[in-house]
């Protein structure tokens, strides 16, 4: 299961990778339940093979594609990312996967393409955390064709040079390193082409907690966690890695030119 | 160590902060009992319970302040200052000092009359813990519904002695 022909790319030099144990084993995934070891404790029931995605909406190629044949395994490269969750701690992931340009290209989206939506899959039996409320399933998430387009924006099928472990989103997810965790979105079996921006899970929730773009950023605080700083994951045996978070989790050179004036404080 | 604990801190805090709630509904609730006549003998041990779920409060807050925030300034400032379940949090643990250091029999002599009513804030803490609760929710409620379940009847039980409702209550 792991991968061969990786490319290595220069992302993430200077970042110490934090240790596969520690990423596979705290995960949010409420698909699984909400404590941070239920993903790997319970996502054995994920079946992952074979997979397919839905591709609707304004595009010219549209339809129910395999994965495999959506991602071209001998293209796969490995980005390092920093990972930064809204509740204020992180982590260094090795991914392997494709830029998701590359990706979406391919359905060659129309004019009218304004967003792109992405669905988790919903299947209560593989997914038991879906018969519990909470959140209003599916898990549904959405980018401004622009940022998904972006070169940062990634779709992810492996880490540390093997296939994605279930619990963090098997068989392919997304990889936004610049926004919350949430909104890489795990799991994916449909990508819309939309006109309108479309609802998202955890600002449906809590529109005044969780905004749609929901960028790193320092200076908007959240109701429960200050974003000034994050706790880096693993933490020491007696402290914990408190550090300070950077504006688009230290990827303003990449990204900052795709909100140009806008206000984030408004539209966080 | 931190390949198998990625967060510690987090893990430890949850723990001492469910243990200071469970001593919190323990000494309300012997409170009750200790009423029924039969079940006095439960009012000798008031104090230690009482005293555990200020210790294991304590300890929840020296958890965060070092093993959480790894006494960052600016962490626990902007908690402290913006976010409103971290200020009920530690009304409650002040509450509860207050309530500890005047639980000694030297000290409930000296206030007599008003040691009762100085420690029915216990009752306000309690609700401060609620809201503590409540407050930091995310999408999972189990642990603030548990301890709504096990502390509103007894705050509920309190109603009638509160010094408003006092009177009314005793003509019925």
């Amino acid at each position: 299961s792991s991968f061969q022909n990786i490319v290595e790319t220069s992302y993430g030099k200077g970042d110490k990778v934090s240790p596969f144990n520690v990423a596979t084993s705290y995960n949010n995934f409420y698909e699984f339940g909400y404590g941070k070891s239920d993903p790997k404790d319970r996502s054995s029931s994920l079946k992952t093979a074979p997979w397919t995605i839905s591709v609707e909406g304004e595009a010219e190629r549209t339809g129910v594609f395999d994965l495999d044949d959506i991602i071209n395994e001998s293209v796969l490269e490995e980005r390092i990312y920093r990972l930064r969750c809204v509740e204020a701690w992180s982590m260094v992931i090795p991914w392997v996967g494709v830029s998701l340009a590359s990706v979406l290209k391919r359905f060659q989206p129309t004019s009218k393409a304004k967003y792109v939506y992405f669905e988790t899959l919903y299947d209560p039996k593989q997914m038991p955390g879906q018969l519990g409320g909470g959140l209003d399933w599916p898990y549904r998430e959405g980018l401004r064709i622009d940022e998904a387009m972006n070169p940062l924006a990634f779709l992810a099928v492996g880490m540390y040079g093997s296939i994605l472990p279930n619990q963090n989103g098997a068989p392919v997810r997304l990889v936004l390193p610049w926004k919350y965790g949430f909104k890489s979105i795990k799991s994916i079996v449909k990508i819309r082409f939309v006109e309108t921006m479309p609802e998202t899970t955890w600002s449906m929730l809590a529109p005044s907690e969780y905004g749609f773009y929901a960028n790193v950023n320092p200076s908007v605080d959240h109701p429960r966690w200050s974003q000034q700083q994050e706790r880096r994951l693993p933490g020491g045996v007696l402290f914990p890695n408190v550090i300070e978070t950077k504006m688009f989790n230290g990827y303003e050179e990449e990204v900052a030119s795709l909100y140009a004036g806008m206000d984030l404080k408004r539209f966080y | 160590m931190g390949q198998y604990f990625p967060d510690p801190g987090k893990l430890l805090m949850r723990l001492s902060g469910i243990w200071a709630s469970v001593f919190v509904v323990a000494v309300m609730a012997m409170t009750l009992i200790g009423k029924i006549e039969s079940l006095r003998f439960v009012n000798r041990y008031r104090r230690f319970i009482g005293l555990a779920a200020f210790f294991y409060s304590l300890l929840h807050f020296i958890i965060y302040l070092i093993l959480f925030a790894g006494l960052s300034w600016t962490w626990i400032a902007s908690d402290l200052i913006e976010k409103p379940y971290i200020y009920v949090g530690v009304l409650a643990l002040v509450i509860m000092a207050i309530l500890a250091v005047t639980s000694t029999k030297p000290m409930m002599r000296k206030l007599g009359k008003r040691w009762k009513p100085l420690h029915r804030f216990m009752y306000l803490a309690a609700i401060a813990i609620l809201a503590h609760l409540w407050w930091q929710v995310k999408d999972d409620v189990s642990l603030a519904v548990y301890f709504s379940i096990l502390l509103t009847p007894l705050l509920i039980s309190k109603i009638p002695t509160l010094p408003v409702y006092k009177h009314f209550f005793k003509k019925i």
